[in-house]
């Protein structure tokens, strides 16, 4: 059998596993959640896209700086908030207890202080260079500060 | 306006009746043939024209409704405009009102620490070597009250002290009584004169005090007195993160200096998503009689660490090594001459060189924590100390001290149980050899306990600790030293 026999049941196999392929990765259109977690960071950032584990690597100080607009400040809503607590869970992987501990280690293995807490993290955002933090998509504003990566919330 | 005004009312005049008995509440009933009155072929002709009429009457209904949606979503979006316009605004004079907030960000100047408290009883065999040297009574004890100040000068530069209280020296064994030398204890107690009020005074240690500068993630400098980067428990430090109540021989024996006065540059670089190389460069007075005060040499000690670690969900691993060199010298001062002119001769008493390699791992995988931690030192002598021998007195030869020592923990997965409550126990076993140029150095631990964490500011451990001289029988067989000794303890470590 030479090659230009096997060439068109090749040739009719394409098509199909493309189709398979396509539908397989077709995912329908998402509507926006209102609970989605949207990471934001000062417009002075020039970065316009970061990975999620970039993200946890921001919050849980493991890199400290941005590559361009030098000092990075990670800003975390007030403790035991909706947002806080969904995004550990989305983003650091932990509860509430584990990121204590977490920190608590820290602090006393090397000096390290955990993020800021504020009321205001998303004005904060808005008002210092560097800065990121993170809120829910029905809180948050255009213009305001830019979107660097959606987290979407849990069904 | 106009036109739809005018079919509506000949609709009204034409339709009244059928219209009327529809459902009052439909704001636009249908208009179809089933509501026509039967029986009227004669007006065929009038009829056919108020059904045109009525269809063109549903069809400006229709775009009539259109218009109506058309007009409410424009007058939305300008109320969401005005309104997040508003919002923007606002935000703007709050943001004015918190003006210096970007100063004020993170924290300025914090306090805390830690502290653990023991409850332990040891039992020594009766001929070994320990027994008599070492308390073996049933004891309460506080063996860490430790503060921590931290001030950040700026984002980048922050100032960390961590000072260590204690109850010593008082109770420190100086002497013990041998031939005509008395038994000696340090006792600090004092009394106050006014009230006659007695107290005992206690000390302060100071564990690290250092400036540190880190403007860039991959470079950072500390100066100061700072813990010595290696291996996992110098770096862990403080009770409530550590697993056992007893310290590893490699610890108590500091083969590797814990803390050293002088420089380090440090950073991380993140070869790989997850993976990171931590790095750090020490210059110091290295080891010491007075190396916290003054460097009794020129010579510094250099160091290097190397760590590779990856931060998984569920995997973490970090692999580190660390390497030293230092020289020790100890020098006396001695008045030779007062006339015709003061001298003042100082004379190097001991002297010797160090290379100290170290070796660690950490695995934590699914609630399991495996680590370990290698450590061996060559001390080479240049100007070598008279020392008890085991033939009498000689001078010390060079020699090399290793210790190892592995631990292993499962955190038992019972969140569903108690909730935030962490529970694991844990097993260790320790190798030291101390002096490879004595006999019966050699002695092996092994450690079986439990740590029970109820908050992430509270550790309650419990252990029980067997340890032995490793060639025990063979020691004792040839009537030489040994050591056996059985340790039985719990610990409360708090942070704070």
């Amino acid at each position: 059998m030479g090659f230009n026999d096997k060439r068109p049941r090749f040739g009719r196999l394409v098509p199909l596993g493309l189709f398979v392929a396509v539908a397989l990765n077709h995912h329908p259109a998402r509507a926006d959640n209102p609970n989605d977690i949207l990471i934001v960071v000062n417009t002075n950032v020039g970065e316009n896209q970061i990975p999620i584990d970039v993200v946890r690597d921001i919050f849980l100080k493991r890199v400290r700086q941005w590559k361009d607009t030098g000092r990075l400040i990670p800003i975390n809503p007030k403790n035991d908030s909706p947002l806080r607590r969904a995004f550990q869970a989305a983003v650091l992987e932990m509860d509430p207890a584990q990121e204590t501990r977490y920190w608590q280690e820290r602090k006393m293995r090397a000096g390290d202080v955990p993020p800021p807490s504020l009321g205001y993290n998303f004005k904060a955002v808005f008002r210092i260079k560097g800065a990121i933090s993170y809120v829910f998509r029905q809180d948050y504003i255009k213009g305001v500060s830019k979107i660097v990566l959606v987290i979407p919330a849990k069904r | 306006m106009a036109a739809r005004f005018c079919l509506g009312c000949l609709l009204i005049v034409l339709g009244a009746a059928p219209a009327a008995a529809q459902d009052q509440s439909d704001p636009d009933p249908p208009l179809s043939a089933a509501t026509e009155p039967s029986g009227q072929s004669d007006n065929e002709q009038p009829l056919s024209e108020i059904e045109a009429l009525r269809q063109e009457i549903q069809a400006l209904r229709e775009e009539n409704k259109k218009e109506i949606e058309a007009l409410r979503e424009e007058h939305q979006q300008k109320l969401d405009a005005f309104a997040e316009e508003n919002e923007l605004r606002h935000m703007e004079m709050e943001m004015e009102l918190l003006s210096g907030l970007d100063e004020e960000i993170e924290e300025k100047f914090t306090i805390y620490g830690f502290l653990d408290f023991v409850f332990m009883w040891t039992w020594f065999r009766e001929d070994s070597i320990i027994n008599g040297l070492a308390w073996d009574s049933l004891t309460f004890a506080l063996p860490h009250a430790n503060l921590y100040f931290r001030s950040q000068l700026t984002s980048d530069l922050f100032v960390l002290m961590e000072l260590r209280y204690s109850f010593l020296p008082h109770g420190n064994e100086e002497e013990f009584e041998i031939g005509g030398i008395p038994y000696r204890r340090t006792d600090s107690e004092v009394e106050m004169p006014l009230p006659h009020e007695k107290f005992r005074l206690g000390g302060v240690a100071i564990e690290r005090a250092h400036l540190t500068y880190q403007p860039l993630d991959y470079l950072g400098f500390t100066a100061g007195y700072f813990l010595t980067p290696y291996g996992i428990w110098n770096e862990d430090h403080a009770s409530p993160i550590l697993i056992p109540i007893r310290y590893p021989y490699m610890q108590t024996k500091g083969i590797v200096p814990m803390a050293q006065l002088g420089v380090q540059i440090f950073g991380r670089l993140q070869p790989l998503k997850r993976h990171y190389l931590d790095y750090a460069i020490t210059i110091s007075n290295g080891r010491g009689p007075l190396d916290t005060v003054h460097d009794l040499d020129n010579n510094k000690a250099i160091g290097l660490k190397l760590k590779l670690s990856h931060e998984g969900q569920y995997v973490s691993a970090a692999w580190g090594v660390y390497g030293y060199y230092g020289e020790y010298r100890d020098r006396k001062k001695r008045i030779v001459s007062f006339s015709p002119r003061f001298v003042v001769e100082q004379e190097t008493t001991e002297h010797y060189r160090e290379y100290v390699g170290s070796a660690d791992l950490l695995i934590e995988a699914f609630g399991f924590r495996l680590q370990g931690e290698y450590v061996r030192r060559l001390t080479q002598y240049i100007e070598r100390p008279l020392r008890a021998m085991e033939y009498g007195v000689g001078y010390q030869p060079d020699y090399v001290i290793w210790a190892w020592y592995g631990i292993i923990y499962w955190d038992l997965p019972l969140r569903d149980l108690l909730g935030t409550v962490r529970l694991g126990p844990f097993y260790e076993l320790e190798y030291s050899h101390s002096d490879v140029t004595v006999p019966g150095m050699k002695s092996t631990t092994q450690t079986w306990g439990i740590n029970l964490r109820p908050s992430p500011y509270v550790t309650i451990k419990l252990e029980a600790a067997y340890l032995r001289s490793t060639d025990i029988e063979e020691l004792r067989e040839t009537n030489r030293d040994f050591f056996e000794a059985l340790f039985i303890g719990s610990q409360l470590a708090v942070s704070f």
